[in-house]
Order: C-alpha cells, then structure tokens, then sequence
C-alpha cells in the first residue's frame, strides 16, 4: 500500500520537471520514431513530457489491429493516404494537419492517464469556454461527440498516453478511409470501436491547433517548479535524436505495418454458412489455403494454391494475380475470388 | 529430488540441453527460435543429438511462477498479444516477456528473475486474470526468500506510487544472488544498506555488510524507524476536537549502545526535505491572532444534535467551517489565493479557491485539497473532507486531490499546541496553521471573567507579493465571520 504524500505533490510540481515538446516535422513515420525514441531513451524519473505532433494525411491503426479489417486499403492508395502502426494500443484513427496529436510520457510510476485528460478538459473550459467531458472510455466528449480518442503504452520503466484532438479535420476524407468493405474476415485483433466525431472548430470558430499547442503547453507546465519554458520545437534527426533513422525505417516498413498483424482467416464466399476457401493469412503471408472443392474443382485448387500459397498480401502478388490466367479458365463465380484476393493485396501504402 | 541426482543433471546441462514438453528425449527436434520486433533479437538454439534419459525435471534452479502483476485502472484481465518468448528460452531480469492488452492499453511485461522460462500459462489471444501466473521461470540460485509476487511496483488505480518511495515492508530489491549469499551468513535483508537503484541491494553492498558484521561482532539491529518528526509545516488530522488517532506507529527498539546509524535520505523524506528546501526560499512572514470559539462551539454542538444534519451522516468538525469561512474571507482578499513563479515575475490570481488541508498519516504528511471551496456550502465541504479523509487513511488518493491547492489550513491543534510558524507550499502565497481550543479566563465588555474557547491561528504569508496590512485584515474577517457565525450568513453567496 502506497501513500501519496505532500512529497508526491512537489515531486508533480517541483521535483518533476515539465518539459513539452512540439514536432517540426508532419511525417507520421518521423512522428511515431520520435515518439518511441522518446519512450526508449528517455529518462523520466525526475521529469514528464508532453509532446506533441500533427500529421499530413494518414491513417493510424493500434498495435494489435488488423488493416484489412479497419480501413479501406483501395480508397488510401487512390488518395495517397499513409497507413501506419503504432506501438500502443487502442483502436484505429485518421490524422490530417487539422487533428493534434499529445503524448503525456512520464515514468511508469507517475502514468496517469485520467489526469492528462482533465487536463486537457480543464485548459479547454479555460481559454474557449468549451465543455468537454472525459466517457468511461477515456475519450473526450463535447456534446456527446467524440473529439478526442486514447491509447497508452506501458513498459517497465517509462509509459506514455497519447490521444488525438480533433480540430479541424476532413470529416469526409475519415469516413471515405475508415469506411470498410467486408472481406469476410475473422481475426482476434483488437477490434475499433466507431463512434461520431466532432471537430472543435464547428463549436468554436477562433480555436485552430497552434493555439491549442500553445495553451496546452503552458497549462501542462503550470505548477512546474521551472518557470514556464517556451516550447521546444524538435526536428526528427539524427543528431538530435541518436538512431531515429533505424526507428522511423521500423515503422515505414511493410513488415511492421501489415506483417505484424495477428493472423487471421479469410473467407470466402462473403457470408456463406460453410464457405468454399479460408485463406490463412499470418504475418502478412497467405500460410495456408483450405479449398472445399465445392464450385471450383480439386485441378484449380491445386493451381491457385500454387499461385498464392506463401506470398505475401502485397504489390508483388497484386501483379502476379492480374498477369495470372487461372482465374479465367474458371467459372463465372470465380471473378468475384479474383476481385478479393486484389483488394487484400492493395497494401502499398 | 536428491542433490546427487541434480549434480548429474547440472552437468548435462553443459551440453545445452534444454527442457521440452516430454519427460523422455531421444533424438530431440532442433528448435530455431527467432523473435523480431520492437525488442527484438534473435535467439538459436542448437540441436540436441546425444541420447539420454531424464527420470526426473532436469532442472539446475526452482522454478518459479511469475505473476501477472496489477496493471492499474482496476483492470482484472488483459488479452495476451504477443509472446516474445518460449518455453526453454533464457531470459535475463527486465528482458521483455510478452505483450498484454486492455483497454487501448499496450503493456509490455518484463521479466523478474534471470532464468529459463519453463512454463508459458497462456496462449496469445487468452485472457489473463491479474495475479495469476503469466509464465514459471526456472532460476537459479536459491530461490527460498523470494516473493512470489511481481517485480513491478505499478500505479495503482487513480493513485501514484512512486518508484523512488520505500517499498511496503515485506520487499526487498535484490537479486537471487545475493539472497542466497543472505541466507547463507542468515542476515535480515533488511539490514543491509542497498546502493543500487532504488536502494537494490547490490553484490558489493552485501559482502561490505558481512565484513561490518565480522568486525563490529554486534548482533543484527532490529527494524529502526527514524524518530517521528515534527517540521515546521506540522503535520496534524484534520479533525480538531477529536483527539489525534495517528500516533506514531514505530516503537524505536533496544539500540545496540554507541553505534551511530546512517542512512539515506529517500522516498518521502527526500521529498519532503527537497520541497521545504524550495520553500524556504520564499521570504515568510507571520501573523498570529486568538479567535473566541465560543459561539462556534455553542453552533457546532446544536447542529450535532440536530435531526437534519443527523440524517446527513457526516460528522461536523470545526474543519468545514475554517474552510469555508477562509474561502469568504478569500473572496475580498484576492492576493491570499494567487500564485507566483519561481522568478516572482507573474503573480496569478486563482479563480478557484482549492484550499488545502494537512493530513497526518502513517506514512507521512499528505496536503490533500477542496476543490472549489467558492461555490460550496459548509455540509458540501464537510462531505468532500470526509472523502479525501478516507481515501487518505486508505492510502489511495489521487492526484487531482493532491495537486491544484491555492491555500492551506493546517490544524495542528488537533494534535496539540497553540502559535506555530508554518511553511507555505509553492506556488501558494499563504498558509495557515490552527492550534488547540483551550477554555481559558477572558474578559467580557462588562469587565468580568468569563470563560472563553480560545484557538490560536498562525499565518505564514510571502512578504513578496503580501504586505502585513493584508494578512491583518483577512485575518480579522476570518476571525470575525468565526467568532460571529451568524455574520457568515450575511456574506453568503
């Protein structure tokens, strides 16, 4: 049993020193190794950060999600849009500049995750007069919209929250990314749990995100014993950051984004009792091909499963499957197979 | 298990053998064990090609059942994401383990001992119940003293536990090691002086404490407690006619004669010291006065008996009313409630009056506050008390009770005394501290003696932004709104 003590106190107000950080750069694999790097290398024993961040267009899916579940992987490479992983957990996001990222990162001992959103709601109320409530979900409410979504990261000795605060972000664009077909998949990945967004600047017109940067920076560091301090804004490089380069190539990596996903079953046809194929797909790899041998016949299994067995869902096998003439030497329904096996190999971004 | 039997399975060892599933190995299957990923790095191990016949576990340590530790929240169960180790693998202290989920929460658990993991109790995708075991490490060394809980102190829900603070009595930091080493010599671990991280008892640290003990030849000291302090910003409960129910706990035992005691400084009183340290350099300057109780007395005892605020439940202390008619009093005097940097550059005058009030607990002084005492009535202030009392007695309180104070009441009184000098806490600007309601002789307009409760007040304020005149005059509309309750509902809002 552990008390808190007017040393706890000083130790939030005094002895922890409050740092607060803001990203130079708008790449979210620059933003996401920043933020590791930070996790990894950083000593929080005598002091908290906040760091923040905003994106260009991209999406952000949880440490342990499925992409071929959360988002639609044809409507991002239309758009250009970026697919990421990132290392908490939590459900799956759109980020465009008009959306704040804050990463409260403190030692294990001092998370405290219900504390950094009352923060937030507090500095809110304070400068906008905006009535932002915190749901038993931890996310951030204004008028029972959600506004702002959370996830951590724990680790032995530093731990991190970060949440998303919606300003002013295509609402359009989100939906159009977030929007999935079904692909008839079923995994044990951490499913999202979608709910109706908000942005701040529909409530409140004068509100725009460097002003939110600024505020909540100097809320953050209110009873730091350290006067206020300006923010500091950091450049993702090497030199500020020893072995960021290895760190941002981990999270623009394909094998990070797509193959770290827990494995997962495909199909196929879509909501069939007894489906006719299950693809099993681990790390990104199609491991394995069950064929019932109902409408297509044991001669273009074998094929098929010659074509696809041990490929990755990826650009390479997209090619192989449009060049490939299997497909049409089968019946009719089979066209429809063709059309899903490309839409899970639309993985290039 | 016959330690000669062991002996013969320690040397086998040394082929590189390691434990699989089945009792009976012949010809084992080589596993290539390959792990990628944030942690990553990758393992191999070689093939085993002799033959050879186990009637027993090999094993070379006890194997030891890692728990999954409190995740915090109030969280009971987490989905387990990810492996990054299997059954046979070495792992050294803090090696991460595997991945756990719970709400938007990734958790990476690390390892408590150096060992091989010779049990993995879940597969990815189960759900694991706190506290159950997560993985049966084999460890090596003797393994008698060790707790079989975690090796995590971890937040605990809305509450912080600080990685610096001493730990509960019964965990020591130390490895198995070292131990063994104690139990060998049978020392009390908690004698010996840890100089490792988060006072760890290291190697060295252990084989200075034999060599102390070889040439002092006195027996190992019992558990000492340093002497209850009493500092400058005393530290009372906050109830003031109730009689102090925090005695000090420690009875300081027979001490061997003439052997000085050192130790650190750590935990709370490292805290403690550092933020007195910070304090004293704000220019304090006091302010007593003597308030009449009388009428409050007569007040607080008619509304005890009272039906109403006996179906209420809460127990009216004179606490509530100090609280709320600060806040009054606080109203016309702005200055009181404001905030300075560290430089005295800005001075912030709070809108909310978060007044704080000292509580003295077993382990230490805790400054939990109001919040908002402005628009509060003294029954919703005496609620708000009698929680932050129980989840401080509890040890629970979180930091928003904690933090956010803009003034302090300190009731010393409750434990004894009369004037004191109290200690302002930054970045507040003033403080107060309550003695004990004595009945003594005074006199009345008439010119006779009567009796009289008196009750001492004693005010610390930052000479840099409060003059005399200020603290003087809020005092008296303190002890104005005290002495005359009646006058208190004049200035109700």
């Amino acid at each position: 049993m552990k008390l808190s003590t007017i040393a706890s106190q000083s130790l939030n107000n005094d002895v922890s020193k409050k740092l607060v950080f803001v990203s130079k750069s708008t790449n979210i694999f620059e933003n996401l190794a920043i933020e590791d790097w930070l996790y990894k290398n950083f000593d929080f024993e005598t002091q908290s950060l906040l760091f923040m961040w905003v994106n260009t267009p991209c999406v952000v899916i949880g440490r342990h999600q499925n992409p071929w579940v959360e988002v639609n992987l044809k409507n991002m490479s239309e758009n250009g849009v970026f697919l990421s992983r990132r290392n908490s957990g939590g459900g799956t996001v759109y980020h465009d500049t008009g959306n704040l990222n804050c990463s409260f990162f403190s030692s294990r001992a001092r998370y405290n995750r219900k504390s950094n959103l009352e923060n937030i709601c507090q500095s809110m109320k304070c400068n906008w007069n905006l009535d932002l409530t915190i749901s038993p979900r931890e996310d951030i409410l204004l008028n029972s919209y959600k506004v702002s979504g959370t996830a951590s990261k724990l680790g032995h000795k530093n731990a991190y929250h970060h949440c998303t605060l919606l300003v002013d972000v295509d609402s359009t664009k989100l939906h159009h990314m977030l929007k999935v077909d079904q692909l008839g998949i079923k995994s044990n990945s951490t499913p999202s749990v979608r709910s109706p967004t908000l942005n701040l600047k529909s409530i409140c017109s004068q509100i725009s995100v460097d002003e939110i940067i600024q505020v909540l920076g100097s809320y953050y560091t209110r009873n730091s014993s350290s006067q206020f301090e300006s923010l500091k804004f950091v450049e993702p490089s090497e030199e500020n950051f020893t072995g960021i380069d290895m760190l941002k190539l981990s999270f623009s990596n394909w094998h990070w984004t797509y193959g770290k996903t827990p494995s997962f079953v495909v199909c196929w046809p879509l909501g069939e009792q007894s489906p006719e194929l299950n693809i099993v797909v681990q790390n990104g790899q199609i491991e394995k091909l069950d064929f019932q041998n109902i409408t297509i016949d044991k001669e273009h299994s074998r094929k098929l499963t010659e074509l696809l067995l041990n490929q990755k869902l990826d650009n390479n096998l997209y090619n192989i499957i449009l060049s490939s003439n299997v497909f049409e030497k089968m019946n009719d329904n089979c066209a429809k197979l063709k059309e899903m096996l490309l839409l899970l190999c639309l993985t290039s971004v | 298990m016959a330690s000669a039997s062991r002996r013969i399975v320690c040397s086998f060892r040394q082929h590189k053998l390691f434990y699989l599933k089945s009792r009976l190995q012949y010809n084992a299957v080589p596993l290539l064990i390959s792990r990628f990923g944030p942690c990553g790095h990758v393992e191999q191990f070689h093939p085993i090609t002799t033959r050879f016949f186990h009637s027993s576990k090999p094993f070379y340590g006890e194997k030891v059942p890692f728990k999954l530790s409190d995740i915090g929240e109030g969280i009971t169960e987490v989905t387990v994401k990810e492996w990054y180790v299997k059954e046979g693998d070495k792992v050294a202290q803090f090696d991460p383990i595997c991945e756990v989920q719970s709400d938007k929460a990734s958790v990476t658990i690390t390892s408590r001992y150096d060992g091989i993991i010779s049990k993995l109790h879940y597969a990815t995708d189960d759900m694991a119940k706190v506290g159950t075991p997560l993985v049966d490490i084999e460890v090596s060394g003797s393994v008698t003293e060790l707790q079989e809980k975690d090796a995590i102190p971890l937040g605990e829900r809305e509450d912080e536990s600080l990685d610096t603070l001493e730990l509960p009595a019964e965990k020591v930091l130390t490895t198995p090691a070292v131990r063994k080493m104690a139990s060998d010599h049978k020392i009390n671990l908690r004698d010996v002086q840890g100089s490792g991280r988060d006072g760890r008892i290291l190697k060295e640290d252990m084989l200075r404490h034999i060599e102390t003990l070889r040439s002092t030849k006195s027996a190992p000291k019992a558990k000492q407690q340093a002497p209850q302090e009493q500092p400058k910003p005393v530290a009372p409960t906050s109830q003031q006619p109730s009689p102090s129910t925090k005695s000090p706990q420690q009875v300081r035992p027979a001490c061997p004669v003439g052997v000085d005691r050192t130790e650190s400084i750590k935990g709370f009183k490292k805290a403690m010291a550092k933020s007195m340290t910070n304090a004293l350099r704000i220019p304090h300057f006091g302010y007593c006065d003597e308030i009449d109780m009388t009428s409050m007395t007569t007040l607080r005892h008619s509304l005890k008996e009272n039906p109403m605020v006996k179906e209420r439940g809460i127990k009216l202390s004179f606490m509530p009313f100090f609280i709320k008619a600060a806040s009054m009093a606080l109203q016309q005097f702005p200055v009181l409630n404001a905030s300075v940097d560290e430089a005295c550059e800005n001075i912030t005058y709070k809108a909310s009056h978060n007044i704080g009030f000292a509580m003295d607990t077993s382990l230490g002084l805790i400054v939990p506050n109001v919040k908002n005492v402005q628009s509060l009535s003294v029954m919703d202030v005496a609620i708000e008390l009698a929680r932050l009392q129980e989840l401080g007695n509890k040890g629970v309180l979180g930091t928003a009770d904690l933090t956010g104070g803009t003034f302090t009441l300190s009731n010393i009184g409750s434990i004894g005394g009369t004037y004191a000098k109290p200690v302002i806490m930054p970045p507040e600007v003033a403080i107060g501290a309550i003695g004990r309601v004595q009945v003594l002789p005074r006199f009345n307009n008439k010119g006779e003696v009567v009796r009289a409760s008196i009750m001492q007040v004693s005010w610390s304020a930052d000479h840099r932004v409060i003059d005399g005149a200020s603290m003087a005059r809020f005092s008296n509309l303190w002890k104005a709104y005290l002495e005359n309750p009646s006058i208190m509902i004049l200035d109700l809002k």
